[in-house]
């Protein structure tokens, strides 16, 4: 096709959200993700993941009904809560995620993410109120902050749909896991590139199945995750913080 | 095919100090299934055993569990058998428990092996209430059903609800719906394929802060378990352990129950009467 170069470039007027969510979603946006496996490491240490094809199962398995049946189900419930501003449920929403998850380094985890996210955007968004509401919560100990938490409520700040959120939260997950796996098992770029983009292809089924999720069943069975977390807690020796 | 009209059950307990500072029943009801051996003392609790006379839960049950522990009182309440849930056609069985413990007092909840059979469903709601300063000993175990009668995992759902709330604070919520014909079991499965599963809330503020006992249950497990302990607020912990067969999963829930009372300065009060 050939564009007449004296033709201005509209930007599709749906897609405003686009350059906020690439910039908060980036790797060079400051979260410390990096620096979290969240249990994966001492998963690799039992030998649950330990090539190409186990990591695949791993994500399969363990991350992506967590991701439908929990964290994703949170989300929603805060960007709901969120769009209503309504910070008393924020704040109930937030304690939910933090007892629900049983393991304090993955539960510490989940609230310096969060908290860290949410520093990065009132740099970036410092007059939104709702940023600013989260962030005076989350000072005055209201609120922990947990990433899933400030993820939905970001969504709303940031105007985008509930459903990029979802699929951006979904893809950051996996995300995190390929590339904690790069450093602890064997296994290249191409091989994280190619199971990322398997898992990656669930995620419309995950988010539809997370949609169906109520507030009351929003859980998952995950015990060898658990436990994962709550020795990795006490190992000797890790590269990760959790 | 309609639900069957099960059984409605109930279980209201109320425990307090007597005049001599022993625990007693201040209050108690039941009806069928449950029913109640005679209490007894034993390491300064009052043990009682919830006994259901009929081969279990079965489709349509209805369990209503209302327990309270007062200030000083001390009760472990456990049960003599595992507790199997039965095939069902339509419908499911459900157990609906609430406990309250005071500042002081002490609840030891042990309920045995929870046994889902081909074709069961089930639907368990917990709401455990403390108050700053009580203590807790909650275990809960759970068998992938029938392994010697070639029946694994063969249940059809299991609902599971658990809130525990400290000072009015939710400290700990759990909340799964397992099902071996979608992903909820598939991860665990694939390391553990026949495993069991034990989990306890463990709320002890009469620990001593260098408690060795965290240690001694995160080294439980081997070559055919794991285990994991973390501590989720001031005084409490929750210990998981999954294992490959039913042995490891019993001497490890015995190792740490002794190693908890240990922890404490007490002997644990027996299961069993004496």
């Amino acid at each position: 096709m050939h564009m007449d170069p004296a033709m201005p470039i509209e930007p599709h007027p749906a897609m405003g959200w686009l350059p906020l969510l690439l910039q908060t979603s980036d790797a060079l946006f400051p979260t410390g993700s990096y620096a979290h496996s969240l249990g994966f490491e001492e998963c690799v240490r039992f030998d649950l993941v330990h090539d190409e094809a186990s990591l695949r199962d791993f994500l399969c398995e363990h991350v992506l009904p967590m991701l439908a049946s929990f964290e994703l189900p949170y989300l929603r419930f805060a960007h709901e809560a969120a769009i209503a501003h309504d910070f008393p449920a924020l704040a109930e929403l937030d304690a939910e995620v933090g007892a629900a998850k049983l393991a304090r380094e993955t539960r510490d985890a989940s609230a310096q993410l969060g908290t860290r996210r949410l520093r990065s955007l009132r740099v970036i968004l410092p007059d939104d109120p709702l940023l600013a509401a989260c962030d005076k919560a989350v000072g005055d100990g209201t609120m922990s902050g947990h990433h899933v938490i400030i993820c939905g409520v970001q969504a709303v700040a940031a105007t985008l749909p509930l459903e990029v959120a979802l699929g951006v939260y979904f893809y950051q997950s996996v995300a995190t896991v390929g590339s904690a796996s790069l450093k602890l098992i064997r296994i290249g770029q191409d091989g994280v590139q190619r199971t990322v983009r398997a898992v990656s292809q669930r995620s419309d089924a995950v988010v539809a199945r997370s949609l169906r999720q109520t507030r009351d069943h929003a859980g998952c069975f995950s015990p060898l995750l658990e436990i994962a977390a709550m020795r990795h807690a006490r190992a000797h020796e890790r590269l990760f913080i959790s | 095919m309609s639900e069957r009209r099960g059984l409605a059950g109930h279980l209201e307990l109320i425990c307090d100090l007597d005049a001599w500072g022993r625990t007693r029943l201040r209050r108690q009801s039941f009806s069928a299934p449950i029913h109640l051996s005679k209490p007894h003392h034993d390491e300064g609790a009052l043990v009682l055993n919830v006994v259901n006379p009929t081969a279990g839960l079965l489709e349509g049950d209805r369990l209503r569990i209302d327990v309270g522990v007062e200030r000083g009182a001390r009760l472990l309440l456990t049960a003599p058998s595992a507790n199997r849930v039965h095939a069902m056609c339509a419908g499911h069985a459900e157990v609906t428990q609430t406990f309250h413990v005071a500042r002081g007092g002490s609840l030891d909840f042990w309920p045995e092996l929870l046994i889902p059979q081909g074709s069961a469903r089930y639907r368990q709601k917990t709401s455990i209430h403390l108050e700053e300063g009580a203590e807790l000993l909650f275990f809960e175990q759970l068998a992938p059903g029938r392994p010697a009668a070639g029946e694994t995992f063969a249940f059809d759902e299991l609902r599971w609800s658990m809130d525990l709330r400290v000072g009015g604070r939710l400290l700990a919520r759990e909340r799964y719906c397992l099902s071996p014909t979608d992903d909820s079991l598939s991860g665990f499965r694939r390391r553990f394929p026949g495993g069991y599963y034990a989990s306890a809330l463990l709320v002890l503020p009469g620990l001593k802060p260098d408690s060795g006992c965290w240690d001694v249950l995160l080294a439980l497990g081997g070559e055919t378990g794991w285990s994991g302990v973390s501590a989720i607020g001031e005084s409490a912990h929750v210990w998981k352990f999954v294992a490959a067969d039913s042995l490891s999963l019993r001497r490890a829930l015995g190792t740490a129950r002794e190693t908890i009372y240990d922890a404490l300065g007490r002997r644990p009060p027996s299961l069993r009467r004496n």
